[in-house]
């Protein structure tokens, strides 16, 4: 790894912590949604799973150790009914919004579209959970 | 042991946020705009985005006229694309009053505008043009020189995938409802 991916490298680990963050997070939800809620959820799980390991891929190409899951997450407000799952939801994917930002920012010009779009894709999947939109989603 | 007693304090905890507010994180966000300045490499990129960000503008205003029962959602969109255009050209003047057409054109004044039509036609253009949006962001953000600007237009252009999908879902439920 040269000194010029350093950037990139660092951002790629917050994106593979933060796609750990939102497995957990997922399944923290669903056990407190119902019907297609829940289903919404397990399969955002499910997808999430697949975006951390996509990720971890391109840390170890880079030639590093992709971070580890904690061992335990902090609920970051009372997650202990339906809305609480939804709230969690729209909160973590609000926060992936901005990392993926982070992403494309650490990426070199012509190789940031790729990155932009998971921001995107992550800031409507919050709004679906009952997010506000923001002017700077995840900030 | 109780479940929440076992969850111990971690430092990857979920609020992410904190992931991107670290001092040694790869792009600082500009605490405050900054004129846009001589020789700046993206300077017509940032007029570009502004352009479309004007226009963006100049359609709210007509759509808060045209359906008053959804004025407070639309002008907190409004209110976003002020602050984008502040963002990325903070030297730009808002017009007045809702005539705030660009002078080159841009995506979202190349969509059909409110004009006399039905709310769900004005909520139909007004979701174009926020999809129009987040496209052109993304490509902008693809060719920025600065970092801290590329990340700008990413969070702008995922506001503008935000806005497109409340205001289907507006659609779906009924325009003015």
């Amino acid at each position: 790894m040269s000194d010029a991916d350093a950037p990139y490298l660092q951002a790629l680990q917050a994106a593979v912590a933060g796609e750990h963050a939102a497995v957990w997070a997922s399944g923290r939800a669903a056990g407190e949604l119902g019907g297609t809620r829940r289903a919404q959820a397990q399969q955002e799980l499910d997808a999430h799973r697949r975006a951390r390991d996509e990720l971890r891929s391109r840390v170890v190409a880079l030639g590093a150790e992709p971070v580890d899951a904690a061992l335990a997450y902090v609920e970051p407000f009372p997650v202990d009914d339906p809305a609480g799952g939804r709230r969690l939801m729209a909160h973590v994917n609000a926060a992936l919004a901005a990392t993926y930002a982070d992403v494309a920012a650490a990426s070199e010009p012509a190789a940031r579209r790729e990155a932009a779009a998971w921001s995107s894709e992550a800031a409507v999947r919050a709004v679906g959970w009952g997010a506000e939109a923001q002017a700077f989603p995840g900030t | 042991m109780d479940r929440r007693s076992f969850l111990v304090l971690s430092a990857t905890a979920i609020g992410l946020a904190g992931c991107t507010s670290d001092s040694s994180a790869p792009t600082p966000r500009p605490s405050a705009p900054e004129p846009i300045p001589a020789g700046d490499p993206d300077a017509g990129l940032r007029t570009r985005v502004a352009a479309s960000e004007l226009a963006l503008i100049g359609l709210y205003r007509s759509a808060i006229v045209q359906i008053p029962k959804r004025a407070g959602e639309l002008q907190r969109f409004l209110d976003h694309h002020e602050a984008h255009l502040a963002r990325v050209a903070p030297d730009t003047a808002v017009p007045a009053e809702a005539s705030a057409e660009p002078s080159a054109p841009t995506s979202a004044s190349a969509a059909p505008g409110p004009g006399d039509a039905s709310p769900t036609v004005t909520l139909k253009a007004l979701a174009r043009a926020e999809s129009a949006a987040q496209a052109q962001h993304v490509v902008a953000c693809d060719a920025a020189q600065d970092a801290a600007l590329a990340r700008d237009l990413c969070l702008m252009a995922a506001s503008e995938a935000q806005h497109a999908a409340v205001i289907e879902s507006f659609r779906e439920k009924g325009a003015t409802a």
